[in-house]
């Protein structure tokens, strides 16, 4: 309970520090973050908590941002807008996961994969919504009591819906729900006998990670104003997937530091190379060989060191065990 | 009364007729034990009585409702429990974790998504006290695969037990067991409470003739004979067949 409160603090109160520490192009970069943060822990919602591989959760993340675009020219509440974008996304959830959700592995990876395809191939090929070429919009996020039009207040806003989203997922993740869920990615027999209906668990947690997507699509069509059938396609998907994987899988926060990584490599490396997704990909490959917890499984590993380092300094010093325990508890 | 008929059941697998005609009767309190060599169709017929594979002939009753069509989930309800040959646990979380998923399910919380496990004080009470009783209090933070092959095995029925099963199906507890694990484990059989009745697939003829009040023969898939242990024990066909003229090995 005490470490939850003082992580929301440290959260609102990051979000509210940052701008004045940076620059704008920066607060601009973060978020994107932030918005691309949501939508990776949605999916390590699914992949880390459920066991549920998925190549089309880009499927999400791109019905939202489109339905905000094209509802934006008749609405103009932001509530509205991304509420819409929420349903729409868990519609789609429920339909295609009650389908996909029957195989397992490489099967529901390709499943899922041909939605978003069939998502991709709608959008290009109809001549409504801007085809291939996409849609445009000019939207400002409409609070009812005010219209946010400056970047500063949009980082404001998705900081916001970042940080309840966090803790939406946090508290799904800490839920009998969010275990049981994890039960079912251990050990899906002895889950069926234990008495669980194993394919309701894998449903409703496809449904909250298509939600939570749409939201960040919602989100990420009020910052660029546009979509385009991209946000379908495979590379999408993909990059998701990989921030996933380089933060670390089964936390929350990991695939936030993953997106976090991914896209500071992006803008800053692709300044000094045009091969940035080379250095990408290799960072990608050593993770994935060395350290299959990811990013935040390293820095952990390093807060460990440092901690039984110090821990051996103490003993060396004749320092008991007990007491460098009272210590930490008093600090 | 009986609490559970199971009549005639028959399955097959392609080809390979495992199951022909296996029947039994287990009434309240009783340690029915299933014997018979391997290839029998022992597990196969625990895993018809369970629901995890659909049979294709026969009547699975529980006090007086037949149960066969129900998924497996439905029967756990029911009050239907079961252990597995091999060990089937979460093995990579601790041990309270896997108490818990076994609660959750039983206390009908598994489906609730909006207050943290943790503040569902009657679920942490009640997981301490298995763990205690059943002698597990200081493994409670190990992950499974952690634990010794024994102490896991004694996991598996504290889950099974969970779920206030009426009926426990144990399939080969002792397996790939040492003799003093193999002995502790006939203890803790013994401390299951009578309001649990058990059927229980075992080699170990000690475990056997230890646990059991009854002993059903299965052989080819068919029930050969069903009785006391003793009626077992001095059967001349039955110690020809299981017990190699009268020496104490591996049925």
């Amino acid at each position: 309970m005490k470490s939850t409160i003082l992580t929301i603090f440290l959260l609102v109160a990051a979000v509210f520090v940052l701008p004045f520490l940076m620059s704008p192009f920066l607060v601009y970069m973060i978020t994107e973050v932030l918005i691309m943060g949501i939508f990776a822990m949605s999916l390590g919602l699914i992949m880390g908590f459920g066991g549920l591989h998925s190549l089309g959760h880009s499927a999400f993340f791109g019905l939202g941002a489109y339905t905000v675009v094209v509802l934006s020219q008749m609405v103009s509440s932001i509530y509205v807008l991304l509420l819409v974008a929420i349903l729409i996304a868990c519609a789609f959830a429920f339909v295609t996961g009650l389908i996909a959700i029957r195989s397992k592995g490489i099967f529901f990876l390709m499943l899922t994969f041909a939605f978003t395809q069939m998502l991709y191939l709608i959008f290009s090929q109809s001549g409504y919504w801007g085809g291939a070429d996409g849609l445009g919009t000019s939207i400002k996020p409409n609070l009812g009591f005010v219209e946010l039009t400056s970047p500063l207040s949009l980082f404001y806003l998705i900081g916001g819906f970042f940080i309840l989203s966090y803790l939406l997922l946090r508290l799904f993740v800490n839920s009998p729900l969010g275990t049981g869920l994890q039960g079912v990615m251990e050990n899906e027999n002895r889950m069926i006998a234990l008495g669980y209906n194993v394919r309701n668990y894998k449903v409703i947690a496809y449904i909250v990670a298509g939600g939570f997507a749409g939201l960040a699509g919602g989100l990420y069509a009020f910052k660029t104003q546009f979509a385009s059938p991209d946000l379908f396609g495979v590379h999408m998907a993909a990059t998701v997937i990989i921030m996933v994987y380089i933060g670390g899988m089964g936390t929350l926060f990991g695939p936030v530091l993953g997106a976090g990584i991914y896209i500071f490599l992006q803008n800053y490396v692709s300044t000094m190379t045009d091969r940035w997704s080379l250095i990408m990909g290799l960072i990608f490959i050593a993770l994935v060989l060395f350290n299959r917890g990811g990013a935040l499984h390293l820095i952990q590993l390093l807060i460990g060191k440092v901690s039984s380092y110090k821990l051996n300094v103490a003993k060396s010093k004749g320092v008991s065990l007990n007491e460098l325990a009272k210590n930490k508890g008093t600090e | 009364m009986s609490l559970l008929k199971i009549k005639a059941l028959n399955k097959s697998f392609k080809a390979n007729h495992v199951l022909r005609g296996a029947s039994l009767e287990l009434s309240a309190g009783d340690r029915h034990v299933i014997i018979g060599p391997n290839g029998a169709g022992k597990t196969t017929f625990v895993n018809c009585i369970y629901g995890t594979i659909p049979l294709d002939t026969g009547e699975v009753i529980l006090e007086d409702r037949a149960i066969h069509m129900m998924p497996s989930y439905k029967r756990v309800d029911l009050g239907i429990g079961r252990t597995f040959q091999k060990n089937n646990l979460f093995v990579n979380l601790t041990v309270t974790n896997n108490v818990y998923l076994a609660l959750l399910s039983t206390k009908k919380y598994s489906m609730k998504a909006f207050k943290p496990l943790m503040l569902y004080e009657d679920v942490l009470e009640e997981t301490d006290a298995f763990l205690k009783e059943w002698g597990m209090a200081d493994r409670t933070d190990k992950k499974v695969n952690e634990l010794s092959y024994g102490e896991q095995r004694v996991l598996e029925i504290i889950l099974s037990l969970c779920s206030n099963p009426k009926i426990l199906l144990l399939d080969e507890p002792t397996s790939g067991m040492s003799p003093s694990e193999t002995a502790s484990t006939i203890e803790l059989i013994k401390k299951i409470p009578r309001s649990v009745s058990i059927i229980m697939i075992e080699h170990d003829m000690d475990v056997v003739f230890s646990t059991a009040n009854k002993i059903t023969v299965l052989h080819h898939g068919e029930t050969i004979m069903s009785g006391k242990p003793e009626e077992i024990r001095g059967d001349k066909m039955i110690q020809e067949i299981y017990f190699g003229g009268g020496a104490r090995t591996h049925a």
